[in-house]
This record gives structure tokens, C-alpha cells and sequence, in this order.
């Protein structure tokens, strides 16, 4: 929560700077001037020196930093401080230099996109998976904070491991900017973008924490909307819910809502208790919900469109879902998300009976991506139940007998659960430019 | 509609689509005595009602050749010991397949793969499946239609063997929407699922639908065991033919299989759709 966060952190500096200042040592002091030196010399979008210098700090290192660093923020800000001792008055040079080299939102919006780029490139190393984190203190610092996300791989539970630091901390980074400069559009562009990413490495605890911060930062930003309504459906969809297959559901809320899950619950039990995954038709409820907020905000997002014609098909409302397909469709979107609607449309006609109609769009969507199974296996399900068998044998000639995984690519259903994930990239590229 | 039982029997073999328009219906029916199959049974000993009405039944010749289309995941979580012990049950199975028996090989990841179509040539499918390298997540209801389409419109008895360790997370087509695929093939699905927890429901939906079964074992070593009673079990079924009588063409119908013994327990698809003659 980026604005409680700003705001505790400013808290915290303009009431207690004095005994801050008396916490201070010379090692915290010198990893602030090294942090200080890394935003100042980054460049957004290259994995350089000041990237790998951010992401070498322990825990420990982190610790250090955090006292520093809430006076260091104060002084950027400009908020009046007068230092009492020699490493307090080090603190207050440095950033009365930052402030007046780069000002107090161009650092900030420097320092966030350090840490964004220490974030990413501290996923390419793949972290170790362990059966069990221990638990840790939940501090109000963003510099500490991390959280044990669950890993599982097509359904089944590999372990626990930590998330990055340098979100939460560059969320906060944000939080400070938003109350700097509230009509700032980085902050919307960060989010969007940085939740992008998350999305393509189907890191859905992260972008959950991400989105809940995003939502009270930008509670009505129709992309923020769009997001948090990708999120839900995904949740709603089989990948997801497969973890909660076995699952007493009862004694799941009852832990969430502060009891102790039973002893006899299952071992299944116990973990969905754990989990922060929605039963389907809430997560159906709330997707639709957020869709249709994000399209009131900005009634051409074509996409959220064509999501919520997916989720009003799980919900059974098929003449309302092809009204939402054919309106994203008549904006002439993108292919992917044309795909997308001609899929949906093709299979809300056929629930609606309309196997002509279902036809033609099973049949538009194969014409921009002919290699594409689901539209291949729609278009050859419809053949059948048209008693027409050459013709359900004939959609299933394409299908490669021997696929590859890049061929995955070749089907833009296979890539529905990333979201705005596959943009990650010109967005993140966007940003950077700005 | 006053055809002769020989009649549909000889015009069923000649087309063997269950949806065809001559309205012959086929059912591949599963006779135990709570332990193993009963055979011997004559077509006089069965008693067949559709939608309510009772049918005149002819018997098929149980020596007819079949096809067995095996439909495997070979996704990211088979590699390794799975895939060979995998490997080891499909070889089984293929060998105890006789001579005029054909096989077949479909793999599903989230890509469904028609590997083989249906060949006697059961050396290339073993070679083909040792050559798999498992990726990527479980499409277990796309890979179950595309083997139901494999065999499709071909002759003889048709057995889907699916075998998945894990559940559904990847595919396009919805379970009704098999279940519908399935109501409208002669196919019979047995379904091998080795998942330690809740095996997949919609497998056993869909190997209900067809009449078949769902096993589940708790280690992959067990999967050879499997294979070969499924081969077993298949080929101790009872093929019933009948001309519907008495009941509209089209849609929907339940079919009620009974035998006229008593302590016997029948297996069988619950239903079938039919068309209207054109």
C-alpha cells in the first residue's frame, strides 16, 4: 500500500528525525551514500554496474539502510530538517545534492526505476525453491518487507519461495512520487507496465500484491481496472483452481476469516488456507465487476471487452457476451485481441445455438491464426455436433504431430493466462523512455 | 423401419460411425461378476431400452479387429521416471494387440499432438513416444478430443486409452463440450489417472459417457498393470447393435443395458445422440 506506506515513512521522519539521526552509524550512513550514488548513475533499462550494486544488498544491508533512509527522503522532499550530529549532517548533504542535481520527483521516479530493473534482472536467476520459508516479522519498512509466494508448475506444488525486495520498496518509491505529483502519468505507466511483467512470468502473488497497491494509488485508472479484472479471471480459470480441487472450501474461509483450520483438515486443505485464491464464481463476480468499471473508465479498451465476454460465457450469459464481442470486434482491435473475441463470439453463438454464427467466427479467427489449436478444436467440436464428420476431421488437419514449445505461440489461448503480459516488453520500453 | 437385425449388422460394419445416418446404434457393453468379466453371454441374455422402449439387440462378432488409440500427457511433470514407466505400459499394451488390431498415438502438453494415426506399425509408435521430450502443462480434455476424433469414422471397435498424471490446466474445450463429442462416438474411453490426490473429475465424466471406465493408481510403476487389464477389459466386452424402434431419431437418447441374469453388473454408455434420417 504505497500511500500508507509514503505516509508512515513521512510519519516517522518529521516526528522522530532526532532519534533517527541518534540510530545512524557510519556503515549505514556509507550504504545510503552507495545506494545514493547507484540512482544517481543508473540508466533505466540497462543491467549495469548500479543494478548488480542494488541487488548484492542482504538483509542485513537493507536493515542498515532503512534508518538513513527515511531522513534522506525527508530532506529530498524538501521538508525542513536540521541535523544535530556529523553522520546526520553526511545524510543531509547528500540529499540536498540529490535535490538539487535531479529534484525530488526526477529521483524518485530514478531510484523506481533502479529498483524495477534490479527486480527484473534478479528473476533471471531462478530462485531456490525450498518445501517451507520460515515465517518472518512483518515490518512497516517497505526495505524489509517480502513475502513467501507458493511455486507450482501446471497444477502441482513445488514449494515456497521469497519475493524480490525491490518491489515493495519501489512501490513505496511510487507512493512518495503520487503525493508529490498526483497528475504524474509515470505512476499509471509504472504500474501497468511493471504488473505486465508480472504477468508474463505468471508471478500471480506478486501482481496481486502489486494490484492492491495500484488500486489505492489509481482506484479509477481503466488500465489498473483491466489488471485487477485480468487477475481475477485467471483466478477463475482451471490453472488456478485446481488448487483448491480436494479442498474442505468451508474450513478455507473459516481461516480466512481468523479461525484455526481443523486438525483433520487435509494437507490440501491446509495450503488452500494458505492461498489467496478466490472460489470460481466469486472470482467470475469480481471479474466481471472490474471489467465493466474499466470499460466505463475508457469504453474503448477492446481487451477488457473481450474478457468479459470470456467471463459472461463461465456465467452463462451468452447473448450479453456476443453483444461484447461483436462491440470489440466492430473497433477493429488488434489481432490477439481480435482472436480473442472471434474465439469468444464463436463459442457464445454455439451456446446460444447459433451454430451459422459460431462458425464464422471460429472460421475469423483461424484466418488471422491459422496454426491455432483452440480455434482449430472449436471449429472441429462445432463440425461434430453437426453430425458433419469430414468436416470436424477436416479442422484438425493442421495440428502439427510433433509441436515444439515455441509452437505454443502460434495460439494466442495458449497465452490468454499472461494477460497483458505479452506487452511487457513495449511498455516497460515506453516507460523507460520517459 | 422394418429392417431385419442382419441387416443393420452387416450395414454397421460397412460404415461404423456411430452418428451415421442409417440409425443403427452400436454399444460397447462391459458384463462382471463384481470381480471379473463374463463371457459367454448371448445377445438373448441382454435386454436394451431406449429412451424407455425396449430394442431388438443383434450380438457382434467379439473377434472383430479393434483400434486403440492411446492418448498420453506428456507434459513438463511426466519427465523422467513417469515417462519411462509410461513407456513400459504403453509397450505392454501394444503387445498383447493381435494381428488386424491397429494403434494409434496422440500426445497432449497444452499441445495436442496426433502423433501416429492408426497403423499396425506399433514399432514406429514405440519409437515415436521414446522420442518425447515432456513440456509444458496438462490439456487432458483437447487431448481426449482429438483422440475421439482420431477414430472417428474408422472401422472396427474403438478403445481410448488417456493416461495423465496430473489435472486439467490448459485446454480450450470445456468438459460438456467433450461430453458432447463423446455421446456422438462409438469409442469406449478408459482413463488411467495417476494423481497421489483428487484425480480429475471431468475424465471420469467423460470415460462414463462412453461406458468405459477411469483407473486411478497411486504409483506410475503400476501404469503396465493398468494398460494390459484395460486391453483385457476391452476385449471381454459385448458389442450390441440395434435399429431404434419405437423412439424419434433425432437428440438425445438414454439408454438403459441390462442383463437378464441376475448378479451380473453391466457397463455401458447411458446415452447416445442420435440423427434424423435426412
Amino acid at each position: 500500500m504505497p500511500l500508507v506506506v509514503a505516509a508512515i515513512l513521512m510519519t516517522v521522519a518529521l516526528r522522530s528525525s532526532a532519534a533517527v539521526a541518534r540510530d545512524l552509524s557510519s556503515t549505514s550512513v556509507a550504504l545510503l551514500e552507495r545506494w545514493n550514488s547507484a540512482v544517481a548513475n543508473h540508466t533505466p533499462g540497462k543491467f549495469d554496474e548500479a543494478v548488480e550494486h542494488v541487488m548484492a544488498f542482504s538483509y542485513e544491508d537493507r536493515r542498515q539502510l532503512d534508518t538513513p533512509m527515511r531522513t534522506f527522503l525527508l530532506v529530498l522532499s524538501g521538508a525542513p530538517y536540521e541535523p544535530d550530529a556529523a553522520l546526520a549532517k553526511r545524510v543531509h548533504l547528500l540529499a540536498r545534492g540529490a535535490r538539487e542535481h535531479f529534484g525530488y520527483e526526477a529521483f524518485l521516479t530514478r531510484a523506481v526505476m533502479l529498483h524495477t530493473d534490479a527486480a527484473i534482472a534478479g528473476a533471471r536467476t531462478s530462485p531456490q525453491i525450498v518445501p517451507a520459508l520460515p515465517p518472518r516479522m512483518a515490518g512497516l519498512s517497505p526495505l524489509l518487507a517480502t513475502q513467501r509466494m507458493t511455486v507450482n508448475r501446471d497444477g502441482e506444488i513445488l514449494g515456497e519461495i521469497e519475493s524480490n525486495w525491490n518491489w515493495p520498496f519501489a512501490r513505496s518509491l511510487v507512493g512518495l512520487l503520487k503525493i508529490a505529483s498526483p497528475t504524474d502519468a509515470f505512476v499509471g505507466d509504472w504500474y501497468h507496465a511493471t504488473a505486465a511483467y508480472m504477468f508474463s512470468r505468471l508471478e500471480f502473488a506478486e501482481v496481486w500484491e502489486h494490484l492492491a497497491s495500484a488500486r489505492i494509488v489509481l482506484p479509477d485508472d481503466a488500465r489498473i481496472l483491466f489488471d485487477r479484472g485480468s487477475y481475477i479471471d485467471i483466478q477463475a480459470m482451471p490453472m488456478t483452481q485446481v488448487l483448491l480441487r480436494g479442498v474442505d472450501l468451508n474450513a478455507v474461509q473459516q481461516a480466512r476469516n481468523g479461525r484455526s483450520v481443523p486438525r483433520t483438515a487435509s494437507a490440501a486443505t491446509r495450503r488452500a488456507a494458505m492461498l489467496e485464491i478466490p472460489q470460481k464464481e466469486t472470482a467470475l463476480a469480481d471479474a466481471e465487476s472490474l471489467f465493466r468499471r474499466a470499460l466505463r473508465a475508457d469504453p474503448g479498451l477492446a481487451e477488457a471487452r473481450v474478457r468479459l465476454a470470456r467471463v459472461l460465457i463461465e456465467r452463462g450469459h451468452h447473448e450479453e457476451a456476443l453483444t461484447e464481442a461483436d462491440a470489440a470486434l466492430a473497433g477493429n482491435p488488434p489481432d490477439v485481441v481480435a482472436f480473442y473475441g472471434h474465439l469468444f463470439g464463436g463459442r457464445a453463438a454455439q451456446a446460444a445455438g447459433r451454430y451459422d454464427a459460431a462458425a464464422r467466427y471460429f472460421d475469423s479467427a483461424l484466418q488471422r491464426f491459422p496454426d491455432a489449436q483452440s480455434a482449430m478444436l472449436a471449429r472441429s467440436q462445432l463440425a461434430l455436433l453437426r453430425a458433419d464428420v469430414t468436416g470436424a476431421a477436416a479442422a484438425l488437419e493442421r495440428l502439427p504431430a510433433d509441436p515444439r514449445p515455441e509452437a505454443l505461440e502460434a495460439d494466442p489461448w495458449t497465452y490468454y493466462r499472461y494477460a497483458i503480459g505479452r506487452e511487457w516488453q513495449p511498455l516497460y520500453a515506453a516507460l523507460r523512455i520517459k | 423401419m422394418l429392417w431385419r437385425a442382419t441387416f443393420v449388422v452387416t450395414s454397421l460394419i460397412a460404415l461404423q460411425t456411430f452418428s451415421s445416418r442409417t440409425l443403427g446404434v452400436r454399444v460397447d457393453v462391459l458384463v462382471t461378476d463384481g470381480r471379473a468379466p463374463v463371457g459367454g453371454l448371448r445377445a438373448a441374455d441382454f435386454e436394451v431400452r431406449d429412451n424407455g422402449v425396449p430394442q431388438t439387440v443383434a450380438l457382434l462378432t467379439s473377434s472383430e479387429p479393434i483400434n486403440v488409440v492411446l492418448a498420453l500427457d506428456v507434459s513438463a511433470s511426466t519427465d523422467g521416471k513417469r515417462q519411462a514407466d509410461l513407456q513400459r505400459a504403453s509397450g505392454a499394451l501394444l503387445a498383447g494387440l493381435k494381428p488386424g488390431d491397429r494403434a494409434a498415438l496422440v500426445t497432449f502438453t497444452q499441445a495436442v499432438a496426433p502423433r501416429i494415426p492408426l497403423t499396425a506399425d506399433f514399432p514406429a509408435i514405440r519409437a515415436s513416444f521414446a522420442a518425447i521430450q515432456p513440456f509444458g502443462e496438462t490439456a487432458i480434455l483437447d487431448g481426449v478430443f482429438v483422440a475421439l476424433m482420431s477414430v472417428q469414422a474408422q472401422p472396427g471397435r474403438s478403445l481410448v486409452v488417456v493416461c495423465t498424471d496430473g489435472n486439467d490446466t490448459a485446454s480450450w474445450l470445456s468438459v460438456g463440450e467433450v461430453l458432447e463429442a463423446a455421446k456422438r462416438s462409438n469409442a469406449v474411453i478408459y482413463a488411467v489417472s495417476a494423481v497421489e490426490a483428487r484425480p480429475p473429475s471431468e475424465l471420469k465424466d467423460v470415460s462414463d459417457a462412453t461406458g468405459g471406465q477411469m483407473l486411478q493408481v497411486t504409483a506410475s510403476r503400476d501404469l503396465a498393470a493398468a494398460f494390459e487389464r484395460i486391453l483385457s477389459d476391452f476385449r471381454s466386452r459385448y458389442t450390441l447393435a440395434f435399429t431404434p424402434e419405437g423412439v424419434e431419431a433425432g437428440g438425445l437418447h438414454r439408454l438403459d443395458v441390462r442383463v437378464k441374469r441376475s448378479g451380473l453388473s453391466v457397463k455401458a454408455r447411458p446415452s447416445y445422440v442420435g440423427l434424423s434420417p435426412k
